[in-house]
């Protein structure tokens, strides 16, 4: 027997993910570039504002409004997805079936019941608390995300602030969320959670400096810091005796790319907080780390955090390394979803199969494989540029 | 006009953070205050047109001096906050130096004339790197030598025997 024999319920499953694949490729064909279809709404908004004489700061601003409010709907809504995604995973990768019951298929609104359930608990504020720094961390850590997102390329056009800094942007506002962590432990009043703060610190900013360094070598190639120049110089392929070979994605570049995008794709695992590198919530040493005395909406907002900031992530290694939206057939928001989710599995797949690291080891790797390893990356770039 | 409203609430927001990172009873809360003070230069670099160097003040100074502060303050606890204040018996003499300072400031902008001029909101980093790697790039390498004195002078304190 070669094929294997399918269940009722596997059939079933197929059958459904082949129509949602169906569904999907076919609505997206129709729906085409995102930024033709904003414009086409820019314009008719533009003409009404005319038309009733509003000042046109006005409809600036109502154009930032819903630009927040896309990023803030798209944030909510994948993280929905990635928290699910990631139960599913795991629990597949352990042999389990993981949620099955809510929503009917899959356990689908597992997610978005465990949401309401956390909107409804408890707000609880511990008595040895400072009441103020406990109240602002669960805020620290997410603002700086979201704004983040704004200079996120997510296809052609589709950008909120096209910054001539964009890359530097990103560095600079993510690394405030370690404050909001590093409040959140010392506000809490509990040693745990000031461990867990503490070791968030020296490893947030011990892994920052690779991660920077790590992107050098494409700033030198492509001579920018703008995110949508830098996707765009990967356009093409690369070929060999006139053939086409390879997308022209920098991923491809020999050594050099290759070295560039293992030391980012640590350094970011290590920059969310996520096992290999959770020490800072490390659940058998420290109960849950930085945010053991949250409950409710907060504890909530530290979960969006960390799941924003891998997505954040991906689409990073997927403007720098593959290329951001480019692709045959679909629109290029599609092949940067497409791009960036599989990158967020690759965050998932290390959760779950690799060991937590211990502390002076995660810093030992760091200091002395990962920084050294970039400096020679930025050295071996320039001197391929000489030549 | 809305450069200006911007302008004057980010400088009341600094002097307020700066006013506070000096008086406020807990080491953990005045080091917060820092980072908020701190921040708000980056705004007001921003507000310069100078983008580069907002991301590198916000990168450095809010991201990693920063956090290496609170670090260190972090062990401070909440408990310890409430009982001593930052100001001791010392606080009349050194507020007359600091009018002194203050005062001597203020002579030193008075005397200099500035240049009235607009803000071009144009991109800084290309024209900054070719600077510092051009005709700035004895006192860039010289500086950088400072600090790799520095880093090997603090590994050499802090080893252990």
């Amino acid at each position: 027997m070669i094929f294997p024999v399918l269940t009722q319920s596997q059939k079933r499953s197929i059958g459904v993910l082949a129509a949602m694949a169906g569904f999907g490729s076919g609505g997206v064909l129709l729906v085409g570039e995102l930024n033709v279809r904003f414009s086409q709404i820019w314009n008719f908004a533009q003409e009404i504002a005319l038309k009733n004489s509003i000042p046109s700061f006005i409809v600036s601003l109502v154009s930032m409004v819903i630009q927040c409010s896309l990023l803030i709907g798209f944030i909510s809504v994948s993280v929905m997805f990635m928290v699910w995604w990631e139960r599913k995973i795991s629990a597949h990768m352990q042999s389990r079936l993981g949620p099955m019951f809510t929503g009917g298929w899959h356990g689908w609104a597992q997610t978005i019941a465990d949401a309401i359930k956390l909107l409804l608990k408890e707000d609880i504020i511990p008595v040895t608390a400072n009441p103020w720094v406990h109240r602002l961390a669960p805020v620290l850590v997410f603002v700086p995300c979201f704004l983040c997102y704004a200079a996120l390329p997510f296809g052609k056009g589709l950008i909120s602030a096209d910054l001539d800094i964009g890359i530097l942007y990103i560095f600079a506002i993510s690394g405030l969320s370690v404050l909001g962590i590093v409040m959140a432990g010392w506000g809490s009043g509990n040693k745990y959670s000031l461990l867990g703060g503490l070791r968030a610190a020296a490893q947030s900013v011990s892994y920052e400096i690779p991660r920077v360094l790590s992107v050098v070598p494409i700033l030198m190639f492509t001579g920018s810091l703008k995110l949508t120049q830098i996707a765009g110089a990967q356009t093409g392929f690369w070929s060999l005796y006139g053939i086409p070979v390879l997308p022209r994605w920098f991923i491809f570049y020999p050594v050099i790319g290759q070295l560039a995008f293992i030391i980012f794709l640590i350094c970011s695992v290590a920059e969310t907080n996520r096992t290999p590198f959770d020490i800072a919530e490390a659940e058998s040493e420290l109960v849950a780390g930085f945010h053991t005395e949250y409950s409710g909406m907060k504890f909530s907002f530290f979960f969006l955090a960390e799941y924003a900031y891998v997505f954040l992530s991906s689409g990073m290694m997927t403007a720098l390394f593959l290329g951001g939206g480019s692709g045959p057939f679909f629109p290029s928001w599609v092949w940067f979803l497409l791009k960036s989710f599989a990158f967020v599995f690759l965050f998932l797949w290390f959760r779950w199969t690799f060991p937590r690291l211990r502390v002076d080891r995660l810093m030992e790797f760091t200091w002395k494989f990962l920084l050294p390893w970039s400096f020679f990356n930025i050295l071996l770039t320039g001197f391929i540029q000489l030549i | 006009m809305v450069t200006e409203i911007i302008f004057y609430s980010i400088s009341f927001l600094l002097l307020l953070c700066a006013i506070q990172v000096v008086t406020v009873r807990s080491v953990f809360s005045s080091a917060l205050y820092l980072a908020g003070a701190l921040s708000m230069v980056a705004a007001l670099f921003v507000l310069l047109g100078a983008d580069f160097l907002a991301a590198v003040q916000i990168l450095l100074y809010v991201g990693g001096i920063l956090v290496l502060l609170v670090f260190a303050v972090m062990l401070s606890s909440v408990q310890q906050a409430k009982l001593y204040a930052q100001v001791n018996e010392q606080w009349v003499p050194s507020l007359i130096v600091c009018l002194g300072l203050f005062l001597l400031i203020g002579i030193g902008l008075k005397r200099v004339s500035f240049v009235e001029g607009t803000v071009l909101h144009a991109p800084t980093t290309k024209g900054l790197g070719t600077l510092l790697l051009g005709g700035m790039i004895l006192p860039f390498e010289v500086v950088s030598l400072i600090l790799l004195a520095s880093l090997v002078g603090a590994i050499l304190f802090s080893r252990k025997t």
